[in-house]
């Protein structure tokens, strides 16, 4: 076998078990081709994903779906306003013993899992919202004296609903970084309502099987971090944040009219990421400038905040990253 | 490939540069408006100049892109790149390229080999393709719309001015009357048509100017007997002193000194002798007729009579200084205890503020609470008493002076609290200024500049009046307000 080769069966083994999983996803979840990938794309690229949409789309339920397709450990938190740290991290309970005395014996919080479903992330304060923080970048839970490693592959899926906005905290900009994908949920197709309703309204009951487990997951996420970038694709990657950013070399007149904070480099490293399983998924073995503008908008879009000016004029971070790649396209294409 | 970019360079520069079209022929249109409105005569170019001046300046800056694009040298990354876009390699091509490019350096890992492998695979299945470098789309888009249609309608605009200023007539159509009306009168002409009304302008110091058209140049002056029967009514001569042919504007403005003076319905008298009687005539108006003294005092009857009508008067002739406090004994009609309440009403807790506090509102005012020792109001009832268990005749037990036995006190006194006479004096203290202590200035570390009193502008009538639209949106906004709901 050659050197080539194992990069060819590495990568085919990724397109195998992303098909095997999709399709099983596919049998609860009508429709939401792109939601599905993303999810994956996260749960591949080591990633946290942000679902955006309306009640009744089924964020809940693909969230679902995906842990017991992949059976890994699930734990759903529905977050509440008078909902504390400890509730998620954990705490010290008072037990009794055998001896009929009492000790203090740490009680794991929901946020101990492997996939955590973050069910309306936005009801909870910024003080539980805070608590997500270490876990989502580190990988671990600090209580008291006590720091708990979480197990990989651990990905968070949160959801939160656009329109109740009344009583919710906004997630603060240093949360929302720590995303990797922003996906906004649509309403479904009219082809698709039929199949919803077949599903969800019928007698039978869809079971779904788990068809890979965690040490695949992480094999493979080491297969997507092992797929090269080419130069001009990472200076692509390097242009794309820093035209989000006000008054940068590369900003384009809408962002330096409309943006307040761009993108921060974090924002760089999950492009490639992303850029790196689009690639896979295309067949490819190195990413292409094409997999990074593909995924600008679901990585970049929770990263821009806009000003008010931008709120009043109706414009959104989704049409200012598509100025933002457009700006750079053509930028390439005079250079060249 | 330098040839296609700086084509493609010079199909953007197009795009980008077409508001050039507007300048040239901006500035030729700006010219001439304000030769025409100034009455000169500029030297504008003809509209085929133009049209090549107004082509030159975009031409200039495409050729000057397009030829900066071309200087540049082609890399080889920029073949690959235009190659792998047309192949639709997606990126393959480039990739390979560079990971070849740090062989030197590094080893190839797995995926790299793999991307080489198929870059190869890319280039054996096109071999002997060449590299088509055509146009990325349109030269023109729907945005270029805008400035074709602005540069040619500045085009045509400039055309007009061109031959506007081209034909002589416009010039000495506006040539004041003033400086050629001595060559203008043609002795025939004056006594032939409308001759009263040149010696009544003479008269009047040839005050008033006809329109351009009306006065012909002295060399091409009208021969023929009405040359007014083709011309627009607007632009009629006067035909006598009934203003026939005048204007409808100028008929409006004199009609009403005329018509007093001298009545359409009078015969036309000679030329000769009309002058004298026209300005006796004049004469006349300026003194104020027995008519026009018996009507100049009607304006003001008519004023007085509708300020009446508007009722402006009735809350405004009020004295404002009269004070309730004096004013108990008044006697007012209904009709005016019926406005008063309703204001007392409005701006109740208002008048408390404004005269320093809590005050007694007199209109509730009642004797006050008997004090005799009897037990109980006498025979009377108590007039506190509601009935419904409120205050009652008997006091309940609270304070010291329910010990006394038969001291009724009732439980609450309506109306405002403390009523009885009340003194409100108001000083007017003018602030002096004090010595401070005898400190240095500089110990005064939070303030460093000098202390003193602060200096507020004058106020003047600019901003203190409000200009006549803001009292009118005022008004309307209270008129609005008042105006009960239907």
């Amino acid at each position: 076998m050659t050197t080539s080769d194992s990069a060819r069966d590495a990568a085919k083994r990724f397109l195998d078990t992303y098909e095997t999983i999709r399709l099983e996803v596919g049998r609860m979840m009508v429709g939401q081709g792109e939601i599905v990938e993303g999810v994956l794309t996260a749960l591949f690229a080591g990633g946290h994903v942000l679902l955006e949409g309306v009640p009744g789309l089924g964020k809940t339920m693909l969230v679902r779906t995906l842990a017991q397709s992949v059976d890994l450990p699930f734990s759903r938190i529905q977050f509440t306003p008078d909902m504390m740290p400890a509730d998620i991290q954990g705490t010290q309970v008072l037990v009794e013993t055998e001896g009929g005395g009492h000790e203090l014996e740490f009680r794991e919080g929901p946020l101990v899992s492997n996939l955590v479903l973050a069910d309306e992330i936005n009801r909870a304060t910024p003080k539980t919202q805070s608590a997500l923080l270490e876990a989502m970048q580190e990988r671990q839970i600090t209580v008291g004296r006590r720091t708990i490693k979480l197990e990989e592959p651990y990905c968070v899926m949160a959801t939160q609903n656009p329109v109740e906005q009344e009583g919710t905290y906004p997630l603060p900009e240093a949360q929302l970084d720590r995303f990797l994908l922003k996906l906004v949920i649509g309403y479904p197709q009219e082809s698709d309502y039929a199949a919803i309703l077949d599903r969800t309204t019928g007698a039978d009951e869809v079971a779904i099987r788990a068809v890979t487990d965690g040490a695949t997951i992480r094999g493979l996420r080491d297969v997507v971090r092992a797929v090269p970038v080419p130069e001009h694709a990472k200076q692509h990657a390097i242009r794309l944040v820093m035209a989000t950013q006000p008054n940068s070399a590369y900003a384009p007149a809408g962002v330096n009219e409309f943006v307040t904070l761009g993108a921060s480099p974090r924002g760089a490293q999950a492009l490639l990421l992303v850029g790196k399983v689009k690639a896979l998924l295309d067949g490819r073995f190195a990413v292409s400038v094409g997999d990074l503008n593909a995924a600008a908008e679901a990585v970049l879009r929770h990263r821009v905040m806009v000003n008010f000016h931008a709120l009043s004029s109706g414009v959104t971070t989704d049409d200012l990253i598509g100025e933002i790649v457009a700006s750079l396209s053509a930028q390439a294409s005079a250079s060249a | 490939m330098r040839r296609a970019r700086a084509e493609q360079t010079a199909g953007e520069s197009l795009a980008d540069n077409l508001p050039l079209l507007w300048i040239v022929p901006s500035l030729s249109v700006a010219i001439g408006l304000v030769a025409w409105v100034a009455n000169h005569r500029p030297d504008l170019m003809p509209p085929s100049a133009m049209l090549l001046l107004m082509l030159l300046a975009p031409l200039v800056k495409i050729v000057w892109d397009a030829a900066w694009a071309y200087r540049r040298p082609a890399s080889k990354v920029d073949a690959l790149l235009a190659f792998d876009e047309q192949v639709a390699a997606r990126g393959s091509l480039i990739a390979a390229y560079e990971f070849l490019q740090t062989q030197e350096s590094k080893d190839l890992n797995a995926f790299e080999c793999a991307t080489v492998e198929d870059a190869r695979a890319v280039f054996q299945h096109h071999n002997g393709a060449e590299l088509s470098l055509e146009k990325r789309g349109p030269l023109l888009s729907e945005q270029s719309a805008p400035h074709l249609v602005a540069a040619a309608l500045l085009l045509v605009v400039h055309a007009l001015l061109y031959w506007h200023f081209q034909s002589p007539e416009p010039i000495s159509a506006r040539t004041p009357v003033a400086a050629i009306q001595p060559q203008a009168q043609d002795p025939t002409d004056l006594t032939r048509n409308g001759g009263a009304v040149q010696a009544d302008d003479q008269a009047n110091g040839a005050q008033t100017l006809p329109t351009p058209k009306d006065t012909p140049p002295a060399n091409v002056a009208p021969k023929t007997p009405d040359p007014s029967a083709k011309l627009p009514d607007s632009m009629l001569p006067s035909a006598g002193e009934t203003g026939q042919g005048k204007s409808s504007d100028a008929q409006t403005q004199s009609s009403p000194s005329e018509s007093r003076g001298a009545p359409s319905g009078q015969s036309p008298a000679p030329p000769k002798e009309k002058a004298p009687t026209q300005n006796a005539q004049k004469e006349t108006q300026k003194k104020p007729s027995a008519d026009d003294q018996r009507r100049a005092p009607k304006p003001e009857e008519e004023e007085g009579g509708a300020s009446a009508g508007r009722g402006s008067a009735k809350g405004s002739n009020r004295n404002t200084t009269t004070s309730k406090w004096t004013g108990k004994d008044q006697v007012t009609t209904p009709d005016e205890q019926e406005i008063e309440e309703d204001e007392d009403t409005d701006d109740e807790s208002e008048e408390q503020k404004n005269r320093g506090g809590m005050q007694p509102n007199l209109r509730d005012r009642r004797p006050p609470v008997s004090r005799d020792l009897r037990i109980g109001f006498g025979n009377q009832p108590n007039p506190d008493a509601n009935g419904r268990g409120g205050p009652s005749e008997a006091k309940k037990s609270r304070g010291t002076a329910s010990l006394v036995l038969g001291v009724p006190i009732p439980d609450r006194i309506k109306g405002q609290p403390n009523p009885g006479p009340t003194r409100i004096t108001q000083e007017r203290i003018e602030p002096t200024a004090e010595d401070g202590p005898d400190r240095p200035t500089e110990a005064r570390r939070a303030r460093t500049n000098e202390l003193g009193p602060l200096v507020r502008p004058e106020p003047s009538p600019q901003t203190t009046q409000l200009v006549p639209w803001q009292r009118q949106l005022i008004r309307r906004f209270l008129d609005e307000r008042r105006t009960p709901q239907p």
